[in-house]
């Protein structure tokens, strides 16, 4: 019992706060499912920050600002004040998304919920990695994620896809239809980005033996999805819209099926066809199982997690039900090892926010190379440990564990692993903790501990 | 496989190399030879980098040869990026070269299963990397920089990553402690043994921030720094990130080529004595598409850009087979045909530098009979 509450708080949810495994003992996957609702995630703190929408705005007028000063003669895409004015928009607002999501996980009473919202965000990731979308990031999880994952993943996969940040991030807001009548106005066309990765990274994957002429017919459907901007659609500035203007016209085929020209249902109906397709579910049912079971999943787990998808159509209650009552997501061996934002999340739920970053939040996120919303891919964050703990790396673990426990002398090393890890711990981790030459050292080595390291 | 200890036999930063503890045929004379393979990831347009004197490449590419600044020329037909000044002086000098239309076995588009290849280019069940392979015929230690062991560098030879530090180090006891507390789990021992036998080592990287330009010249800028120490590393791998240039490309890669450029200056400079003995080879998962698309950018494609670089290459050449960018000499009707093979080039190099056999590149490194390429090497 005092076991499963254990596995419950930590591989599920984001680590325990204190007195979490007691709250979950009564009944494990109970304190889990009561999580999947819209108001555990109704608490999420979003006082202050920018929609998707603002942050286009702001990104148009700043580029107001780019073209007057040309028309005064300064050199193009040189202007050091328009550029320097939206770089200045981002960062500020990025030290606030971060902190935001940041301070909501360190505190969430529904951390399956709020680990759920993660996963999806890295399913379909967008990073402010590029410029154009940096400062969206956030408002995308806010608006395309959280609201969608207790939903089917088709409907989910449509608000990702057809979000304004990542009709930016891969390049689908400036695609063309060569035959269009944009297109044969002007010399501007297709852009495969979104397609492909639609396909093979939040859909079908490869293995579904998609071909090139494939990501060509999907990419001439998407073509019109992009966002009102101050030339076309200025009423609806930084929402998406379909332009027929910019479609290319006619039937597509994709996967052997075919889609007759109808506008922007067009593109839908493909995503949602894609978002039900076997190869899906496969893909899906995998990354989960991935994400919190194991490197390499039990082909058990995986099984039943595609049957539960495909069963239900891809209603994500099913297939999170399957996964808390599947044995193999149960057992004491802690196989997956915490990424750094997992480990900085699970760390502040016991010691809080400001300690775990021990001074310069930007040092820590740094060292560790995982800042949020900033990853390095369409892929998103690697979620094996081979990604994440190498000599170097764990190097660094350790000296921001020693760093953190210098600075924290009044958390008792041994509450701090019943707190954490409750059943978990083993009897060496306990006895190196209290055979430590001190509380600083203690709580280091319950945060460097292989039990508080995986989860 | 030869066990050891880790901590004794891999003196990265610290003692001599561990070649006397290998039992493999180890070319005597090589082990002061230097090897860096650059991975640029998410395709970097070899086009834009070294540009064939074609018409049809200019009709290919209208926008982006019209915005184009004016290229400077090798005298064999090809000219080099305005950014690449320093590569084309090497070139000059004999201490670079490029193989263009390069492309591993892979013939989907997909990035991330393109960089799979190019870092196993093994068997089709292999899962560990060429240049690990490498390291346990030819003995030597292997570095990467970043903050992970990328997968080119993963498998049974010892490999580590460097990043730089930003927090003091951890004392002797509190390592001892850890040790004792991952006895029973190796995900943490071993590394943390490769951690303790590495140590420390610091590298002034500079200001911080200034995008994947300045980021790209650090990482050579730190590869040089380590390799060059007494007992550093003799083979090494970094991953140049952001190159994948959809939209708007000309002023994207213009800071990149940029970057790059400082960066293999600066690697030569930090290497100092070492550059005489030094082969540096950079590509991709593959190359871009030969037209340009309806964003002034271009799209995933497949024969890519190789750039060798170094004292130990034999410089001044493009080498291999040129395909051409006539519409019928395209790889279905869009991307630089496959026309050179990566693996033969790699197994050039690595025969020709590192001193590996022709048997133990088939049968151990990369597990498969083709030919390697002759001449890429002084």
């Amino acid at each position: 019992m005092g076991l499963n509450a254990a596995i419950a708080v930590t591989r599920f949810g984001l680590g325990g706060t204190e007195g979490e495994i007691r709250t979950a003992e009564a009944d494990p996957v109970g304190w889990l499912q009561r999580q999947l609702t819209p108001t555990a995630f109704g608490t999420f703190k979003d006082n202050g920050l920018l929609s998707a929408q603002e942050h286009v705005m702001a990104f148009f007028d700043h580029r107001v600002i780019r073209q007057q000063s040309r028309r005064s003669s300064a050199p193009p895409d040189m202007n050091p004040a328009g550029v320097a004015s939206f770089g200045r928009h981002i960062r500020q607002t990025l030290i606030k998304e971060v902190s935001a999501r940041s301070d909501f996980g360190s505190t969430t009473q529904a951390p399956f919920h709020e680990r759920l919202t993660r996963f999806w965000a890295n399913h379909f990731s967008v990073s402010s990695q590029k410029f154009q979308v940096a400062a969206m990031a956030g408002a995308y999880e806010r608006e395309a994620i959280r609201p969608n994952i207790l939903g089917s993943f088709a409907d989910l996969a449509e608000a990702a896809i057809f979000h304004p940040a990542m009709l930016v991030y891969l390049d689908n807001w400036q695609s063309v239809g060569p035959n269009s009548r944009a297109g044969r106005r002007r010399d501007i066309g297709l852009n495969e980005n979104l397609a492909r990765e639609v396909l093979e990274l939040h859909t079908v994957t490869p293995a579904s033996g998609y071909t090139q002429d494939d990501v060509t017919e999907f990419a001439r459907a998407l073509t019109g999805w992009t966002l009102g901007n101050p030339r076309i659609a200025s009423d609806q500035l930084g929402e998406t819209l379909f332009l027929g203007l910019t479609h290319e016209p006619g039937s597509r085929t994709v996967l052997q099926k075919r889609y007759s020209d109808a506008g922007g249902e067009q593109a839908r109906s493909i995503v949602r066809d894609l978002a039900r397709h076997p190869a899906t579910a496969s893909h899906i049912a995998t990354k989960l199982a991935r994400h919190f079971v194991a490197d390499a999943p039990p082909p058990a787990l995986i099984d039943r997690l595609a049957t539960a998808f495909l069963q239900s159509d891809g209603d994500l209650m099913a297939l999170y039900n399957a996964l808390l009552t599947a044995p193999e997501a149960w057992v004491r061996q802690q196989e997956k090892v915490k990424t750094p934002d997992d480990l900085l999340t699970s760390t502040s739920r016991m010691i809080g926010l400001t300690s775990v970053f021990a001074g310069e939040p930007r040092d820590v996120l740094e060292s560790f190379a995982q800042l949020p919303f900033n990853a390095p891919s369409p892929e998103g964050w690697p979620d094996t440990k081979d990604a994440w703990i190498g000599p170097d790396s764990l190097n660094k673990r350790i000296e921001w564990a020693r760093r953190v426990s210098s600075r924290q002398s009044s958390t008792d090393a041994r509450d701090f692993l019943e707190q954490a890890l409750g059943d978990l711990v083993s009897s060496e981790t306990r006895q190196a903790v209290i055979r430590a030459e001190s509380g600083t050292q203690g709580l280091t080595l319950a945060l460097m501990s292989p039990e508080f390291q995986r989860r | 496989m030869t066990h050891f200890n880790r901590r004794q036999a891999l003196g990265l930063f610290g003692a001599a190399t561990f070649a006397s503890a290998m039992p493999v045929a180890f070319a005597e004379g090589m082990a002061d030879r230097t090897f860096i393979f650059v991975l640029a990831r998410g395709a970097m347009d070899g086009l834009s980098a070294l540009i064939p004197a074609d018409t049809s490449l200019e009709r290919f590419r209208p926008g982006l040869i019209g915005s184009a600044p004016q290229s400077l020329p090798l005298g064999n037909g090809f000219s080099l990026h305005p950014a690449l000044s320093t590569l084309k002086s090497w070139f000059d000098a004999g201490d670079a070269a490029f193989v263009h239309a390069a492309a591993s076995p892979y013939r989907g588009r997909s990035h991330f299963d393109g960089q799979d290849v190019v870092e196993i280019l093994g068997a089709a069940d292999s899962r560990d990397g060429w240049l690990n392979r490498a390291l346990g015929v030819s003995g030597q230690a292997g570095l990467a920089i970043g903050y992970s062991v990328p997968l080119a560098l993963r498998g049974r030879a010892p490999a580590t990553n460097w990043a730089p530090a930003v927090f003091e180090a951890a004392d002797d006891d509190l390592m001892s402690r850890l040790e004792t507390l991952y006895a029973d789990d190796p995900v943490f021992s071993e590394p943390l043994d490769l951690a303790r036998s590495m140590g420390t080592p610091d590298v002034d990287m500079g200001r911080r921030g200034g995008g994947p330009g300045r980021a790209y010249t650090q990482s050579m800028k730190a590869v040089g720094e380590l390799m060059a120490r007494s007992g550093g590393p003799g083979v090494a791998m970094v991953s140049l990130d952001g190159w994948d240039s959809h939209a708007s490309q000309t002023g994207f890669l213009n800071g990149r080529f940029q970057g790059l450029d400082a960066g293999f200056a600066a690697l030569k400079d930090a290497l100092g004595a070492h550059w005489e003995n030094t082969c540096v080879v950079l590509c991709s998962e593959f190359g871009r598409t030969v037209a340009e698309n309806g964003t002034r950018g271009t799209d995933h494609g497949t024969g890519g850009l190789v750039i060798l670089a170094g004292g130990a290459v034999r410089g001044g050449t493009v080498l291999g087979d040129w395909p051409g960018v006539s519409q019928r000499a395209l790889y279905e009707g869009r991307d630089l045909a496959p026309a050179n093979d990566l693996t033969s080039i790699l197994k050039g190099l690595l025969r020709d530098h590192l001193g590996i056999d022709r048997s133990a590149l088939d049968s151990r490194v990369f597990q498969n009979d083709s030919r390697p390429m002759d001449g890429l090497i002084v």
